[in-house]
Order: C-alpha cells, then structure tokens, then sequence
C-alpha cells in the first residue's frame, strides 16, 4: 500500500539526533522544505477556514444554481447554490481530518505491533505475517469497496477499510527493523545490563527505526486522500451535505466541459496537498537516510 | 542481462506501429450506418424473461416480445397483436381478436395458444410486472381468438395487459427448455437476439418476419453497459453510441445547444417520492406528516434536481395517468410550523433520511429536503448507503424518512395506487410505509370493479384526497423522460412507462 | 554446486508453500466475509415489487436457505473441482465462465500497463540517476511525485479530455468497433502514470547507489563506456527493489482494474466485479476474488523468484 521504496534503504547506523545534528539547520534538504511549507500553507487554510470562508458552506441559494465566479462568490456556486470558495475551504478541513486519523490507526497499531512481535518473534509474528499475505493478496479496492458497502459510505467505511489493510506494511517492515535492531551491539549491551524488553524497544530500539514510520504515514495521508475521491467517485464518499474535496468533484463531473472550474479546483487543491505531504515524505527520507 | 531494455524498446515500438496502423483505418468516429444502432444504457441486461425482470432487462426484452395491447405514445392501450377487445355487459369476458399475419421470428404464425400459454404463466410465476387481474380462466375458442374471464369485473384489465411484461412467447417454449428458450428467445417483436455478452453488449438484429412491413428500418440495435455518466454522453458526443434514452437532467440544457445532438423531453409516469415510516415514533402522527409536506417547497426542488426540465408533483398518481386530480397542499412555512404544534413534537426533533448512493439527483433533494424541514426545527441527518442495503433496510421497516422513485406501468390508477398504500392488497404493505387506511383500501377496492366510468373517477378522486390529507407518502417531482440522440437519427419514441421505441427509427 | 541447487529448490518450496497457504486462507475469508455483509441478493434480483412469496421461492432454487456449513461445503467443492464459486446469481451462469470471458480486456490492460510502466520507469529513473541534482532530476522527481497525487479517474478524465475529445486521437471509451488494442492504449498510459512514480523514485534511489559503488568505479577506470555499464552492470542490481514494487503494483493494477474500466467503459473483470457486488452476487464476488488473489500470489510468486535469481550473491555463487 504505501512508500515502500523504504524497503528499500538499509538500516540507519547511526540513532537520529546524530544524523540531524550532522546536518544542520542551514542544511536541510529543499524538499523538506517545500514539503512543509506546502503542508503548513494547507494546514492553515484549513484552520483559518471559519475566517477566510465568505458564506456557511451549508448555506443554499436554489435560484443562484452553478453561477459563474464573480465579486460576490469568488469561485462561483455549485448545484446547490453553495459557495464554491467556501465549501473548498471546509473541504480541506475534512480531508486533512480524515486522512490524519485514517492514516494514524493503523500507523500506531501497525508499529507498535511490529516491533513487539519483531523483538519477540516467534510463531505469534508468523502467524501474523500469513494473515498479512492473506490480506494483501485482495486488491485494495476490493476490499474498500467490501468494507463500505458494509458499514456505509462516509468516514467510518474509510477508517475500517484503511485499518482492516493499512498496517500490514508497519508490521513488515518494523518487525524486520526491530529484529535487526535488536541484534546491534548498542540493543545487545542494552538487554545484557538486564534492562525490561519494553524498555529496550522504548528507548534504544524505537528511536533508531521509528523514522520510517513517520515517513511511510504522511506518504499514506495522500493514498488515503486519493482514496476519499475515488470513493467519491464511486458513488460511496462522504455523506453529504459534509463539503469535502471527493464529493465536489464526483459532483462536478458533468461539468467537466463547461463550468469547469467546478471539479478542477478542488482537483488541484487535492494536487498540492499530495505535492506538499510527498515532498514533506520525500525530505524526510533524505534527511534520516543512510549515506548514499 | 542486456536483453531487458533493448527488447522492451522493441516491444514498444511494435505497439506503437501496430497502434498506427490500426488507427489508420479509425472507424471509430462514424457508429450510426444505416444498418446498426447502438444505444447507451446505464447497466446491463440480467436476464431476456420478460416476465420476471424489469429496469434495463425489460426495456431491452421489450424489443423481442410484443404485448396484446400497447402502450402508446400518449399512455393508451392501442391495439398491437390484438385488433379487438370487447367485453360483455357484466365486464367478467372479454374476447380479443388477434392480428392476422402475426408470425414469431422463427417464422411460426402467432396463435391464440401462444397468449393462453404466456399469460398463465405469468400469472403462475406472478413475478417482473404482476398480472394482478383477477383471471379466472384463459382460453382458446380457435387460433385468432383469446378469452378471458374474470372472477369479477376489472376494468383496468386493457390497461394492464398493456404492461411490457405480458410480452407474448410461443407455447412451450417453441420446443425449448425454458432455460435455453431465454437464451435463444423468440418472439413477434422488431428485433431478435443476436448476440449477448453477460453482463455487456446485447445485440439485436432485425427479425425478417416482422409484422409491420418496412419496419424496423436498422439491421442491428445494440444495447450498451456505460455506467459512468460522463462516459455515456461523451461517447453520444464523439458519435460512438447514437442514443442515451435516460439522459441525465443536468446536461440537457448543454446537449440542447449542440448541433450534433438532438433532445427531447416527454411524458413519464415515473415519479419522485418522499415516504413516511409510519411506525416511526414522529411519522404516525399525521400531523407531523403534514408538517412536513407544507414545509417542502416542491416547486424549488423540483426546478433545482431537474435544472428546470420536470415539473412539481402534485398527486401520487402521475398527470397522464386515468382519474388524476391534483390534490397536493401548496408550499406554507407557517401552516407547516403551525400543523408541527399540533403534534407531540411542537419544538421539532432529529430524524434521517435513508436514500441509495451514487445517485446525484437524490443527493441533491435530500440536502435541500434537509435545509427546508430545519425551518420548521426538525434536523435530518442524511444517510446514503448503496442500493442493497437500502432496500434491506426498508423492507425490514429500519427507516425513518427514504428518497425513492417509483413508475406507474400503465395507465390505470388501479395497480400503482393498490401497491403504494394498501397494506395487502398490494402486497407491499403499503410500499413500506407500513400505512394502513382501511377506509381507503375499501374504496381503491371498490374502484378497482367499478365499471362506470364517472363513479370510478370520483372514487380515485376521493382516494387521492385521502392521501393528500394523510400523507403517507410525499409525491415530490414528475420526473420527464430525456432521450438524447444524434441529430442525424429520428423516430425514436419514448413512452411514458419508461419503454423507447425503435422500430421506426431512422436516418434523416 | 549441489549445496546451491539444494538452497534454490529449498527457496522454491518455501515461496511455493506461502503461496498456496495464502490463496488458501483467500477463499476461506471470501466465503466467510460476503456473509457478513448486509443486502440480499434476492432482493437485487427480484426488485421493488417482489413478493413475500417469490423470495423465499428464488432464495430456495439459488440454496442460499441452506445452512452456512451445507453451503461452504459446495462452495469448496466448486472451487476444487471447476475453479469456480458457483452460478452468478444474476446470470446463471458459471461464475467461471463469465470471469474467463472477460479475462482478454483485464488481462490484456494490465499487460500493457506494465509494459508502459516499465518502459517509463526505466527511461526516466536512468536519466535521473545519471543527472544527479541537475534540472532533468528535479523535473523528474516533480513529475512523478504529481503522478502520485492524482486519483485514477481524475488522469483519466483529463486524457480523455485532450487526447479523446479534442484531438481525436482515440475512442472516448468502451469496446466497440475501433479495434481491441486501440481501446486499451489510453486506459494503459492512465494506469502507467499513477504506477510509475514511486517505481521512479525506488529505482532511482538504487541506481544511485550502485553508481557509486566500487565496482563500477571499477569498470569505469577500466575504460567501459558509461551506457554499456549502465545496462549490463548497474541496472540489474539495482532493479532488485523496483521489481518487487513492480509486483506489488500489477496487483495493484488488477484492483485498480475496478476504476480504471468503470471511467473508461471497459467490459472487463473489474466492471463485472463493482456490478456484482452491488448486487450481492456472492459466487461471482468470490470468483473474482479468487481468481484477482490468485493472480496476485503468481505475480508475488515469479517476483520472488526472478529476484532471488537475479540477486548477484546468487549467480556470484555459480
């Protein structure tokens, strides 16, 4: 499902703060930062949206269906007489709320599972990783598609579809750090002074491997961003009247060759928010990766 | 390990020449020729019994399988393979001739024991479109005369033998298994079955012993899956498929401006529904009900949803159907807010409304139906789910509030208004709506054998008043059939029970 | 040598075992799952109006009033004996049958994708990787991290826009007379340009590091020209990780089929597949889901096996 080009990396060598202090502020990498500040000009549109909105998104105006952007509806209105403008502000609110949390999920439980199971190993990981197989063998969308028809389109099909498959790569791939790891001479000294299992995977074990997680979660944000809009598309996104990016352009569709504008910007606005988390992932990547 | 990316270069490079030089001859552009038609539907055909199945499945069987009576262009039952119906005095036998010169697609000449063997059996399976008449018998006298007799008088029988369902088929199945029949079926319609991919494109081809001379004039029509809205009517525009005969509200004003597509707008008989759960603790009171029916404003929505192409309903029954009698109380914020503190509820409450997924123009009504009861204090919370559950749900009475769309067949009041709000009757209980009116089911009752015709229309006269006051169910949009075809095509006929009618169709 | 044979066939059987304990727990969590989830297929079949009476009839002759056990246990011997979950529901046909007369569309589409994919890949991480930090890499990069942000439908949308309706170039959509190959090219470059980009950026990454490896440094004091080392020394070692994303990706491709054929009207697994389970066509969901798992363990499968082959410690090893 996600960045997994992490596999590909080797092992850090070095525990985190080394690598960051080794670089230095002035010498971030320029993905990094672009990343952020896109992420950040995204998230603060999102936050300030209750002062930057010129109407309710909720709000209808029947006798003003789809009009044309003008002074008093910046970017025109929608099938319902809503503020475009408005709605794409609140949208960003919903989407950057629900890709967090359905991203997160996952993320957590995934990690933290993989690095217990990865330090203790055994037939429990086993076991766990041929069910992971089983899983993984079911086209994503098929299983989106199952989970939705089943506890209904909107946030919570999204959250149970992403976590029913999303912490298969967590468990992966922490399982396979974490049973490095533990084999380093700083994690054997660690367990040889007697220190408890959690702690060494607290404290020695976690910081040296958790960069990739935090990698590979801001990279699933924007799977799970895309993955809103193709529901959406679908027929099965979030419920409306909620604004949200997906529904704005599946409802938008029609207009593709005449008002355009209608599913083309929240298109673009879903755009730059995947540039910003990728290039934020991608920084990231380059600033904790080993030497190449 | 050279050979990947040389060999890939070559692999390519293979296609992309293949790619030219079948482009070359692109053939794509040009779909209508004189001899083949291809119309675009939004799912595919199920399944060619044409007494058990309905939507796409029936609008595509109606093309091989031909009714006693039709209907028409206007909703009347015209004579088809019958020329004649009488009745006697008492209206219990009706005799119909049959039309000479009638032969199935094999070549056979239609027989009266053809309609005895169809029509039991879709009375036996009672399955797609009922015959709800009450038959009590059906026989031959000889080959070109049917007989029917009632148990008692039905008058609506004319109208319902119309229905697309009762579609003719030759007795035994011409020899067939009943399986293989409908894969091979034969009928005395325009078309016959050429070729069928399950699931995707079912082809049809003229069938050489049609009964109307000259006609069809298309050697092949083919039926189209396109699920995807937009598909459909780009390929409509890039000139792929020459027919969408349900083409969405929205883009009509767009297709109306452009030269290369005709449009038409006509009658339907289908019609947008708001229904009541009223086992529902706020909907079984009636005032709640009607609260709610004077605080939509139908003409708004009607006029937003159908971006001005479908008119306000103002009855259950649809406008073209017998005895309809616009009944429906006019949009009043104020007597709605006045009828709502008449009720337990005079503050408001929260309630939902339950409509299928993916459906645009639902979506759209739901979200304004939602914004116009929250005047009157009453929150619905919108909840879509797709089309399985939703019919799960209602059927088992877990709803409070539901979006639907529901088709008169015919054009007799009597079935549709049977099915919608009488318990048993209609074997819906009551559309579940779960509505019981005994005094109204008494009365559809006895319109439903009432022979004259001025005291049959004051009954559903009175039965439309009845549901206007009690509103278990808001009729809110007549929904207009669109059919967009390219400008170069005529003689595409859209009815108003949903059927489209392609025998005379035809290049300019 | 015996010891390496013994080690590859050791591989062989441990990848083979994996696999046919996945595809198993696949159709015990296919059977399992459907019946879980709401809507009756009855209901889809028979509409609106169907009587009390005419459900409980179809749901008879279709045995989904059999018990749970009675009705795996012929869901089991389907699939054993005909690879086949039962008759659809809503075709009555052999589930089997309408997958395979769909499989050319699907199959072929996915084929393409992945040769098209391939070829992007290779073309653009090469000139990235040789490009190091210049414009041609960054461009690259921001290229393909744009392909990565756009949902399918939405590539789609906007090639059909320019390449369909105004240029012409191909079909809007559908399988009609414009030619087999000719509908797939513009669906295979939309599934190529969502693919491609981490493939990119995975390949580009390694490429890197084998370029600065002693042993091309190597072969470069040696005199071998730089293209000749790049495909004979540095691409294989380093399409080890792409490959296995490759993998992953065409059993990607497979569910992404789902999107890609409903936005371009191809009548092939995937449109079959959101159709039946909207109508709850259990044995037809199951087959597909069937044959898609097993199509992806045979990719994961063949991966497997072409990167332990092609892993330099092993041929070193010969």
């Amino acid at each position: 499902m996600s960045n997994i080009n992490i596999l590909a990396e080797k092992l850090p060598t070095h525990p985190v703060e080394a690598r960051v202090r080794q670089y230095g502020v002035k010498r971030l990498p320029v993905t990094l930062i672009i990343g952020a500040t896109i992420t950040l000009l995204v998230v603060m549109m999102a936050l300030l949206a209750p002062i930057l909105a010129t109407h309710d998104p909720l709000a209808q105006d029947l006798a003003n269906q789809l009009s044309v952007p003008s002074l008093q509806h910046l970017l025109g209105t929608d099938y319902l007489g809503r503020d475009v403008w408005s709605r794409l502000l609140y949208g960003a609110r919903t989407d950057l709320r629900i890709a967090f949390f359905a991203a997160l999920f996952p993320a957590l439980t995934g990690t933290l599972i993989g690095c217990l199971l990865g330090f203790t190993g055994g037939r429990l990981l086993w076991l766990l990783l041929r069910i992971a197989d089983c899983l993984i063998a079911f086209p994503f969308y098929l299983v989106v598609l199952i989970v939705v028809f089943a506890f209904g389109s909107g946030e919570i099909g999204i959250y149970v579809a992403f976590a029913t498959v999303g912490w298969i790569p967590y468990v992966r791939i922490m399982s396979t750090a974490t049973q490095a790891a533990k084999n380093q001479e700083w994690a054997l000294a660690a367990q040889a002074a007697g220190l408890s299992r959690w702690r060494v995977i607290r404290v020695h074990i976690m910081p040296n491997v958790i960069a990739q997680p935090i990698i590979m979660f801001v990279a699933d944000m924007v799977y799970v961003i895309v993955a809103i809009i193709t529901l959406g598309y679908l027929g099965l996104g979030i419920q409306p009247p909620t604004p949200d990016w997906g529904s704005m352009i599946a409802d938008g569709q029609s207009f593709v060759t005449t008002l355009w504008w209608i599913p083309v910007i929240p298109g673009i606005a879903v755009l730059i928010t995947g540039i910003g988390l990728s290039f934020l992932a991608d920084g990231l990547t380059q600033l904790l990766r080993p030497d190449a | 390990m050279t050979f990947k990316k040389n060999r890939l270069n070559t692999i390519v490079s293979g296609l992309l020449l293949a790619q030219l030089s079948l482009f070359a001859g692109s053939s794509y552009v040009q779909a209508a020729s004189e001899k083949s038609l291809i119309v675009g539907r939004y799912a595919p055909v199920e399944s060619l019994d044409i007494a058990n199945v309905f939507d796409v499945s029936v609008y595509t069987a109606d093309q091989i399988f031909e009714p006693l009576y039709i209907v028409g262009k206007e909703g009347k039952p015209t004579p088809w393979l019958a020329t004649s119906a009488v009745s006697d005095n008492d209206g219990l036998v009706w005799t119909f001739k049959l039309r000479p010169g009638v032969k199935f697609s094999d070549g056979k000449a239609l027989r009266a024991e053809d309609v005895v063997f169809t029509l039991e059996r879709h009375l036996k399976n009672a399955g797609g479109i009922p015959l709800l008449a009450p038959i009590t018998s059906i026989t031959a006298p000889d080959q070109n005369t049917v007989v029917i007799k009632l148990k008692e008088a039905y008058p609506a029988l004319l109208s319902d033998i119309s229905a697309v369902s009762n579609g003719i088929m030759p007795a035994n199945f011409a020899g067939q298994t009943e399986e293989n029949f409908f894969r091979n079926p034969v009928g005395t319609g325009p078309f016959e079955l050429e070729s069928w991919e399950p699931g995707g494109t079912v082809t049809l081809k003229k069938n050489p012993h049609y009964w109307q001379s000259e006609k069809p004039y298309y050697d092949e029509l083919a039926f189209t899956v396109l699920p995807d809205e937009n598909q459909r009517v780009q390929q409509l525009l890039a000139g792929q498929i020459d027919v969408i005969d349900n083409l969405p509200p929205v883009r009509f004003a767009e297709l109306s401006k452009n030269p290369d597509i005709s449009v038409s707008r006509s009658e339907s008989w289908i019609i947008q529904i708001l229904q009541f759960n009223t086992k529902d603790p706020h909907f079984s009171d009636v005032h709640v009900r009607r609260a709610v029916n004077l605080a939509i404003d139908r003409k708004a929505l009607a006029s937003a949803t159908s971006f001005n192409t479908s008119d306000a309903a103002t009855s259950l029954v649809p406008p073209t159907v017998d005895f309809f009698d616009a009944k429906i109380s006019e949009h009043d914020i104020d007597a709605a807010k006045q009828e709502l503190s008449r009720s337990a509820f005079p503050d408001g409450f929260s309630t939902t409304i339950l409509l299928p997924g993916g459906d645009q123009v639902r979506s759209q009504q739901a979200q304004i139906i939602q914004n116009q009861l929250a005047k009157i204090g009453i929150k619905v919370a919108i909840i879509s789910l797709d089309p399985a559950v939703v019919r799960e749900k209602t059927h088992a009475g877990d709803y409070a509030l539901r979006l639907q769309e529901s088709i008169s067949d015919v054009s007799d009041p009597n079935i549709f208004l049977t099915y919608h709000v009488s318990p048993e009757d209609g074997g819906s209980d009551s559309y579940w709506t779960f509505y019981n009116n005994p005094h109204l089911t008494s009365i559809l009752r006895q319109a439903r054998v009432e022979q004259d015709e001025k005291l049959r229309g004051a009954l559903y006269r009175e039965a439309q008043d009845i549901i206007a006051t009690d509103v278990p169910i808001i009729p809110l949009v007549y929904q207009s059939r669109l059919v967009a075809t390219r400008s170069n095509l005529t003689g595409v006929e859209a009815i108003p029970n949903g059927a489209t009618r392609f025998y005379s169709a035809r290049e300019k | 040598m015996t010891g390496t044979t013994n080690v590859i066939f050791r591989r062989l059987f441990e990848s083979a075992s994996r696999a046919i304990l996945t595809i198993f727990g696949v159709i015990i969590a296919t059977f399992f799952i459907l019946h879980i989830v709401p809507g009756d297929p009855v209901l889809m079949i028979l509409g609106e109006h169907a009587s009390s009476q005419a459900v409980a009839a179809l749901r008879e002759t279709l045995g989904l009033d059999r018990s749970l056990w009675t009705q795996f246990i012929a869901f089991l011997s389907g699939i054993i004996q005909h690879a086949d979950a039962g008759h659809s529901l809503v075709y009555r046909i052999p589930s089997s049958e309408l997958v395979l007369s769909r499989l050319p569309v699907t199959g072929t589409l996915v084929l393409l994708s992945t040769l098209l994919t391939v070829a992007i890949v290779c073309v653009f991480a090469i000139i990235a990787a040789v490009n190091e930090e210049k414009t041609a890499d960054h461009l690259i990069r921001t290229l393909s991290t744009l392909g990565a942000s756009m949902p399918v439908f939405w590539v789609a949308i906007i090639l059909i826009l320019v390449f369909s309706i105004n240029l012409r170039w191909f079909p809007v959509g559908g399988m009609g007379r414009h030619g087999f190959i000719n509908s797939l090219i513009l669906p295979a470059i939309t599934a190529a340009i969502v693919t491609a980009p981490m493939l990119i950026r995975s390949l580009r990454t390694q490429l890197l590091e084998v370029l600065n490896a002693d042993f091309v440094n190597m072969l470069r004091i040696s005199g071998l020209s730089t293209p000749r080392i790049m495909v004979r020394h540095v691409l294989p070692n380093a399409a080890i990780p792409a490959l296995i994303l490759l993998g992953i990706n065409i059993s990607g491709m497979i569910g992404g089929s789902i999107i890609l054929e409903r936005v371009f009207a191809l009548p092939g697994i995937g449109s079959l597949l959101f159709d039946a389970i909207a109508k709850r066509d259990f044995p037809l969901i199951q087959t597909i889901a069937l044959f898609s798992a097993a199509g992806v363990v045979v990719v994961s499968f063949i991966t497997d096996i072409t990167v332990r082959l092609l892993d330099p410690r092993a041929r070193m090893e010969k």
